[in-house]
């Protein structure tokens, strides 16, 4: 009974301890870091005064109001302001000697219950050894505190995307009206090439809803993958094409009479014979539905109607 | 640009939800007080000068001489935070986006969103109706009108609008909602075409290109419940989107008999979908995702009792159900466990399963033939561990293995097997190295392919054999990558990348053999003072080699073996595209915090050829042979880009900037060089992409002030 009654007690203490110390950490927070963070602040602008600018300016400083000062991100500063080295503070300069996971920890602190990260671990960026440093700075007045605008932002790595998109036939991301994040979602999402459906053609459906069907007459390839035939980003052909017309078509229609022609330069406007399977939008000229047709049987099953 | 074209643009009126998103803001901010308003006013006169085509300059953007206007507003305090951003104001680009809430409990967006994709301005055809569903001609039967001069003009463009906004509730944490709606509508013309004959029977079909009217709306509501807290994530979402066509069928009218025919357009659907998706954290820093999903689309079109014959005769066809209901069903699930158990282990294993079900109605046409569903089933699941080494070294091997099943008459099972090693070094701080290889082993079962119409199935027991459709076809594809990041000063950085990659088609005797791309890159960044530099190159060439067989009619000889035989003969053509692009922008304080010159020049450029061999001298054209025959001119094009400005700080509030921008386009291509709206005497094209090259001078002055 004893032993009971004793145990008993040691749990009520325990609990009051608890109680006690958490009420203590609140009214430490609440009346002494807030006071203190930021007062460090002014403290770190005697060095790294653009960077505090940056900071009271960014959205992180207005959503927080000033509450919470530098050291919220970069850690205690006692040592750093001792030795003023990189190492002895949470730095996320490039050379600031912490890994990803570290650096990403620091921001998870705040963010790990974020829908728009759940899915961080998945993600090809996170396996890459990227951390949410590497696109955002806590210092950023850019949406989303990106580093720089988005596009440009992708680009610095995704340097063959950039290519693609410059090139005559594109989706308008160089004008700014489709962005990445459209497309993709960068934290991480279980599609191919962390696109945000489940299959190319969901995602290309929900801008492209037209091209939905169903049809009657299909066309394998089209219903199975968008991308058998175009690519996303930027083409030199016409409609975003991967190929070029007709012989995109031919190589996989050879058939009987105009499919398997060798159509070629002599079939061209400017050499006086032109060919209506070469010249113009050539295959689609009279094959237009191509994306399916719901048009007369035997026409309609060639795409012609 | 079409008379009635110029008349659309001339200036818009402010869109009304602009003034509605403003208008929402007065009682929201009220609240507010206590934080200051800011904001930014942009005007921008400019003065355009576009030599050629003004479609291809202003492909997705609305430049013309006139005053544009930007707007910004935000505000920011404690309860309360909203940014307005108004840009193109009252330009057929503009855009409106407000976004606030409050942090922690709520957000709240609004769009309003124009972008328009001009395609060609000024096609021309004999029908009258461009932009409606009926397409006709007055006169005599079979149409005869020779001179494009005297028909009809019209743009090829298409302007998207798309309105909507969403919510989200953080107020019971950790629970969330969010609910989001969109109203799409697309309305303009996009080129159309179809076949027709003079005579019954075949021989040389003709061309009829049409302008097809756009006229869609897209209604979407997506809403999600869910929960989120660390080490706990789930959610249920459902999406709900509408496809509405204003017009089914094109009509018009055949050249040759003057009948109306119906042209079957993307038919009205329904779509939705539910998802789940979830996340649980597990021991030795492991995650567990899973994902599972079920989208419907649902589609039904009354099909035409009656079509017309090449030579515009009525055939009545009968049908076992004259409505087609068409039905897709999609279902995925997913799973993701990562894990870091060891500081130097982070391993992701995966599994995808994909399915799209064909619930449509199979209709027979006839009596004799039917339409064949199409479906498939995708499964993947693989592996990635990557291996923190010494030395700063991290070792990625990967495997991925992919099974696809199609309901597909020639390729019907495809296995992929994709093995990968990636590796980085970082052991320097002023460089990081990454290098990896992939491997794709592609295997596929074939049969032969069971034709939809049976008069059909003579040739397809002869060539199918030899064919393999390159979207499925056995492959063996090596990518070989490299990528070096330097950072030798502070103020300079510059990256390096190599890429190689081929795919060939082991078992394709006919089609795409074989398809080689390599890419060098070069970015850099530095900045020196108050000058920054930045600048990029890409150097790109691909190539593709297809090997192709033309078959004569009955009787033929398919076997690529037999080389040239009465009539049929082997061909090839090797496709080689030669692209390059670079970019350099400076920027210079000359008066730091005053004056500042920007500059930014970008080239893009790429030089196509199509190699044409054709494997009997019989068969080449007269007066060519098989140096002469090559397209030298294949999607040929160069863009060159000049943007130089002067930004003056006249004080924190007012800042002027004066600029100039050149743009020059050429393009050349040898299906549209020389075009003509007639390819032969009774074929009927619209100009469509045709005559692209321009070249264009900008001025502009930008007045801004922010307060």
């Amino acid at each position: 009974m004893q032993k009971q009654k004793t145990l008993r007690w040691l749990r009520i203490y325990a609990q009051r301890m608890a109680l006690g110390l958490g009420a203590a950490c609140a009214l430490v927070i609440l009346a002494g870091i807030t006071p203190a963070a930021a007062a460090l602040s002014e403290t770190c602008a005697e060095c790294h005064e653009t960077a505090v600018a940056e900071f009271n300016a960014s959205f992180h400083a207005r959503a927080w109001q000033g509450a919470n000062g530098c050291q919220a991100c970069h850690g205690n500063a006692d040592q750093h302001l001792e030795e003023s080295s990189k190492e002895a503070i949470i730095s996320f300069a490039r050379d600031g000697g912490r890994s990803a996971e570290e650096l990403a920890a620091q921001c998870l602190n705040c963010h790990s219950s974020s829908s728009q990260v759940a899915f961080w671990d998945n993600s090809m960026h996170n396996a890459a050894g990227l951390s949410c440093g590497s696109c955002h700075s806590g210092h950023s007045s850019e949406p989303m505190n990106l580093k720089s605008e988005q596009t440009e932002l992708c680009f610095s790595c995704h340097r063959d995307i950039r290519s693609q998109s410059n090139r005559q036939s594109h989706h308008p991301i160089v004008e700014g009206k489709v962005s990445c994040s459209d497309c993709h979602d960068p934290h991480g999402a279980f599609g191919n090439k962390m696109i945000k459906a489940d299959s190319a053609n969901d995602l290309c459906y929900s801008c492209h809803s037209d091209k939905r069907g169903p049809y009657m007459w299909e066309h394998p390839p089209v219903e199975e993958n968008c991308m058998t035939c175009h690519t996303a980003h930027g083409s030199n052909h016409n409609k975003l094409l991967t190929r070029k017309t007709p012989h995109l078509c031919q190589s996989c229609h050879d058939w009987t009479y105009h499919p398997s022609t060798a159509y070629n330069d002599s079939d061209s406007f400017s050499n006086g014979t032109p060919t209506r399977q070469l010249v113009g939008r050539n295959c689609l000229n009279c094959h237009n539905n191509i994306h399916g047709s719901n048009g007369a049987p035997s026409l309609g099953l060639r795409f012609v109607r | 640009m079409s008379e009635q074209s110029k008349g659309r643009k001339t200036m818009k009126k402010v869109y009304i939800p602009a003034a509605v998103m403003l208008g929402l803001l007065v009682p929201m901010t009220a609240g507010a007080e206590e934080a200051q308003l800011g904001g930014e006013l942009e005007l921008t006169p400019q003065l355009v000068d576009i030599n050629g085509s003004k479609a291809k300059f202003q492909e997705y953007r609305d430049r013309e001489d006139g005053i544009y206007g930007n707007l910004r507003l935000w505000q920011e305090s404690e309860n309360f935070f909203f940014r307005f951003d108004a840009e193109n104001i009252s330009y057929d680009d503009q855009s409106y986006r407000l976004k606030g809430g409050s942090h922690g409990k709520y957000k709240f967006n609004l769009y309003h969103d124009e972008i328009p994709h001009n395609i060609t301005f000024d096609a021309r055809t004999p029908l009258a109706g461009a932009g409606t569903d009926r397409l006709v001609y007055s006169g005599a039967t079979p149409l005869n009108n020779p001179d494009p001069a005297d028909w009809n003009t019209f743009d090829y463009q298409i302007n998207r609008e798309k309105q909507g906004g969403g919510l989200r509730f953080d107020l019971m944490k950790p629970f969330y909602l969010d609910v989001s709606f969109n109203h799409e509508k697309r309305q303009g013309i996009k080129p159309a075409g179809t076949s027709w004959n003079l005579v019954p029977g075949g021989g040389s079909r003709r061309v009829m290109e049409m302008p097809e009217p756009v006229d869609y709306v897209t209604d979407s509501l997506a809403t999600e419940i869910g929960y989120a807290l660390d080490p706990f994530y789930a959610a249920l979402s459902y999406h709900y989107s509408t496809f509405n066509n204003n017009n089914e069928w094109l009509y018009y009218m055949h050249p040759n008999s003057g009948t109306v025919e119906g042209f079957s357009l993307a038919p009205d659907n329904d779509y939705y979908k539910f998802n789940f998706k979830g996340k649980a954290k597990l021991p030795l820093r492991s995650a567990l995702s899973v994902g599972a999903g079920r989208g419907v689309t649902e589609g039904e079109t009354v099909l035409r009792n009656q079509y017309l014959s090449d030579v515009g005769a009525p055939v009545a066809v009968n049908y076992s159900d004259p409505v087609f209901d068409g039905k897709l069903v999609t279902t995925n699930y997913d799973m993701v466990l990562t894990s870091r158990p060891l500081n130097f282990v982070n391993a992701r294993l995966f599994y995808k399963y994909y399915e799209k079900e064909n619930r449509s109605d199979e209709i027979i046409v006839d009596g004799t033939y039917q339409n064949h569903l199409f479906g498939y089933e995708k499964r993947s699941f693989g592996a990635e561990v990557g291996f923190r080494l010494p030395q700063r070294v991290t070792l990625t091997p990967s495997y991925k293995h992919v099974k696809t099943e199609r309901d597909r008459g020639d390729l019907t099972e495809t296995k992929d097997k994709i093995y990968g090693v990636k590796a980085k070094w970082a052991g320097l701080d002023f460089l990081t190295v990454t290098a990896s290889y992939e491997r794709l082993d592609r295997d596929a079962d074939w049969q032969l392919l069971t034709a939809v119409i049976p008069g059909d199935q003579a040739t397809a027991d002869g060539i199918e054999p030899f064919v393999r459709r390159f979207d499925a076809a056995p492959q063996d594809r090596d990518t070989y990558r490299v990528t070096l990041d330097l950072y030798p000063m502070d103020n300079l950085s510059v990256v390096l990348g190599y890429r190689y990659m081929e795919s060939e088609y082991t078992d394709t005797i006919l089609g795409l053999r074989d398809e080689e791309n390599t890419m060098y890159d070069i970015s850099a960044d530095y900045s020196l003072g108050r000058l920054t530099l930045a600048g990029y190159f890409a150097y790109d060439i691909t190539e593709a080699y297809q090997y192709q067989r033309r078959l004569l009619g009955f009787a033929f000889n398919p076997d690529p073996s037999l080389g040239a035989i009465a009539g049929s003969y082997n061909w090839s053509v090797e496709d080689e595209y030669e692209n390059y692009d670079f970019g350099v922008s400076a920027q210079v304080e000359v008066v730091p915090g005053t004056l500042r010159l920007k500059a930014q020049y970008d080239h893009v450029r790429s030089d196509g050829t199509g190699d044409m061999s054709i494997y009997d001298a019989g068969s080449l054209p007269v007066g060519y042979d098989n140096s002469t025959i090559d397209f030298e001119n294949w999607d040929d094009y160069k863009k060159k880009s000049l943007q130089i400005k002067a930004i003056y700080t006249v004080n924190p509030k007012l800042s002027t900037t004066v600029g100039y921008a050149y743009e020059r386009y050429r393009y050349s291509d040898a299906t549209l060089d020389d075009y003509d709206y007639r390819v032969a005497s009774d074929d009927y094209l619209t100009g469509a992409y045709a005559d692209s090259s321009y070249e264009a001078n900008v001025v502009f002055a930008t007045m801004k002030y922010s307060f």
